[in-house]
């Protein structure tokens, strides 16, 4: 743990998060996602051969509900908070290339 | 009589139904005061009209002697991460700047269904990520005790909103001490309850598996009436859990049960990096605790040197993938001008999401990263396995553990925003609760220089009502 991430580590990490960082602003997220990564790196001191991870502290497991339809009368609402609709359908820039 | 003057809700909403006390007088009151500490820049939205409709029909109600609900009259505010139905809910994100919500988060159904009305909702870190409400994307809160101060975060505005005395109670939610550590900071009762206790349906995500809704408060007996009307099973979150059967309503019943109480004092939080004043003052209520009779030990749990690393890990990795349902086009900011999709939403993203998000989602990013998962994710959820066995095996010994809920006293504005780590260290007490999903309260515990300190009791998971008849208990001698 605790390796220091370089600028190209950082700019790889900003495209996986869909991300753009802009050049001045490298500098900074690269001091302080080092120092929370060597900050957390103390964890290397704790045992835990054998230790089953923790997901969810409830203990609760395959939670269903009946399978109805519950009507909602919001869907315009919905809309409105999108950035572009047309006839009850979200208008998305182009996915597939020409190409 | 103001309803300032009431020292209970309960107290107060007898007086409304038996006619003694006008919603409208109550109400406007509300709004002047708003008015009169606009300084301290507690709300991101007020709702005058509204709520000025609502306390004329619930005046009506009274009058016309129709049932009233339990909250009737009560003014509140949430933190502004509550969707609350056709109103802005902003999470104070310039990403959800315009976001008009299409439903009602459960929580504030169930109080508005008790007839309490929303007046306002108050500021925050920007998605809840924060210490101060300094990450607001909008302006700080400031502290009613000093100006020059934080009052904590990231509930900070909601817990402000109490202190000023705008709203008997507020909601604000709670994941590595958001509730506590304001409530500590503005000298009032902080709850964040046992995980999934109330439901937290309608309210932005932030880490799920350690978010949690709860109220901030006066005295501990009103903590526990909006608990009480709150906490719910929910078919809109399949992680709550069963509420206890006799409810969280404060009585002799309950108070009995604390009476031989066996308290365990979190030594380790004692050692460093602990101001002297406020280890000093805690200290100095332990010992009240004792001369009232409590059992009372020092207890090491040394695991919980970790609990801060092990959160911020496990806390940017579920922000990194609840923030990925950002895409800037069903809803959210949205930047024009790309011509493809990954464009548009990588430009959406970056001009949408202030700095601690971007940090906070890389770094979940990158510890979720396919080679590193086993170092850090999988590490980390393996020592939250660890911390849990340690509280677990505490609880069979003691009733409750206590501790400072805050290392520090209220810091001042622009003190620590620069530095991450050092910021994310005002947590350090606090977010081993939410890692293990036990009960915990921040309870006012006087004063130093001027500025408020807080006492935090923490209980075993789903011991939700015996922590505050306790807290009820010892409130008083804390002061």
């Amino acid at each position: 743990m605790a390796n220091q991430l370089t600028d190209q580590d950082v700019l790889k990490l900003a495209k996986l998060s869909r991300l753009i960082i802009k050049s001045e602003e490298l500098e900074m997220f690269k001091k302080d996602i080092n120092e929370v990564l060597d900050f957390v790196s103390m964890l290397d001191e704790v045992e835990v051969e054998e230790v089953k991870p923790t997901n969810q502290v409830t203990g609760l497991q395959n939670v269903t509900r009946a399978d109805e339809t519950i009507d909602y009368h919001y869907s315009v609402d919905l809309f409105l908070n999108a950035s572009k609709f047309d006839n009850g359908y979200l208008v998305v820039p182009k996915i597939i290339d020409e190409n | 009589m103001k309803w300032t003057d009431f020292s209970t809700i309960e107290d107060l909403v007898q007086s409304i139904k038996t006619g003694q006390i006008s919603v409208i007088s109550i109400v406007e009151e509300v709004f002047k005061r708003i008015q009169q500490t606009r300084d301290f820049q507690v709300l991101l939205e007020d709702f005058e009209q509204e709520a000025l409709k609502q306390a004329k029909i619930i005046d009506d109600k009274v009058r016309l002697k129709q049932p009233l609900g339990r909250l009737a009259g009560i003014p509140f505010m949430v933190k502004d991460n509550f969707l609350t139905f056709s109103q802005k809910t902003t999470a104070a994100s310039h990403m959800l700047e315009k976001f008009i919500a299409p439903y009602q988060a459960t929580s504030v159904n169930k109080l508005i269904g008790e007839d309490a009305i929303l007046v306002g909702k108050a500021n925050l870190d920007a998605y809840a990520h924060g210490s101060s409400t300094e990450n607001s994307d909008f302006f700080t809160t400031k502290n009613p005790y000093d100006k020059n101060r934080v009052p904590g975060g990231s509930s900070g505005g909601s817990a402000a909103a109490v202190a000023l005395n705008l709203v008997p109670f507020a909601l604000g939610t709670d994941t590595g001490g958001s509730i506590r550590l304001p409530a500590s900071f503005c000298n009032q009762v902080g709850l964040k309850p046992s995980y999934g206790l109330v439901s937290r349906s309608g309210v932005v995500a932030m880490a799920s598996s350690l978010d949690c809704i709860g109220p901030i408060t006066k005295n501990v007996q009103d903590n526990a009436l909006i608990l009480d009307i709150i906490a719910d099973q929910d078919q809109l979150d399949s992680t709550t859990i069963k509420r206890d059967k006799t409810g969280y309503l404060i009585d002799s019943n309950s108070q009995r049960m604390v009476e031989k109480a066996k308290i365990g004092v979190i030594s380790d939080y004692l050692i460093d990096g602990i101001d002297q004043k406020v280890k000093t003052n805690f200290l100095a209520k332990v010992e009240l605790l004792k001369q009232a009779g409590f059992q009372v030990e020092d207890i090491s749990i040394p695991l919980i040197k970790y609990a801060l690393a092990v959160y911020y890990i496990i806390c940017p990795a579920e922000i990194s993938s609840n923030l990925s349902r950002y895409d800037g086009l069903r809803y959210g900011y949205h930047q024009a001008g790309a011509d493809n999709i990954e464009t548009s939403v990588e430009m959406s993203r970056s001009k949408g999401f202030g700095q601690e998000a971007k940090r906070r989602i890389m770094i979940g990013t990158y510890v979720l990263s396919s080679g590193y998962y086993d170092a850090y994710y999988k590490k980390a959820q393996q020592v939250r396995t660890k911390l849990i066995n340690s509280f677990t095996e505490l609880f069979k010994s003691y009733d409750f553990l206590v501790g400072p809920t805050v290392p520090t006293l209220p810091f001042k504005i622009g003190e620590k925003k620069s530095d991450p780590v050092e910021m994310y260290l005002t947590d350090v007490m606090t977010v081993s609760a939410n890692l293990v999903g036990i009960p915990a309260i921040s309870l006012p515990a006087g004063m130093i220089d001027g500025l408020p300190t807080g006492f935090q009791v923490m209980a075993n998971i789903a011991s939700d009502k015996q922590l505050l008849a306790f807290s009820s208990k010892i409130e008083e001698l804390l002061k």
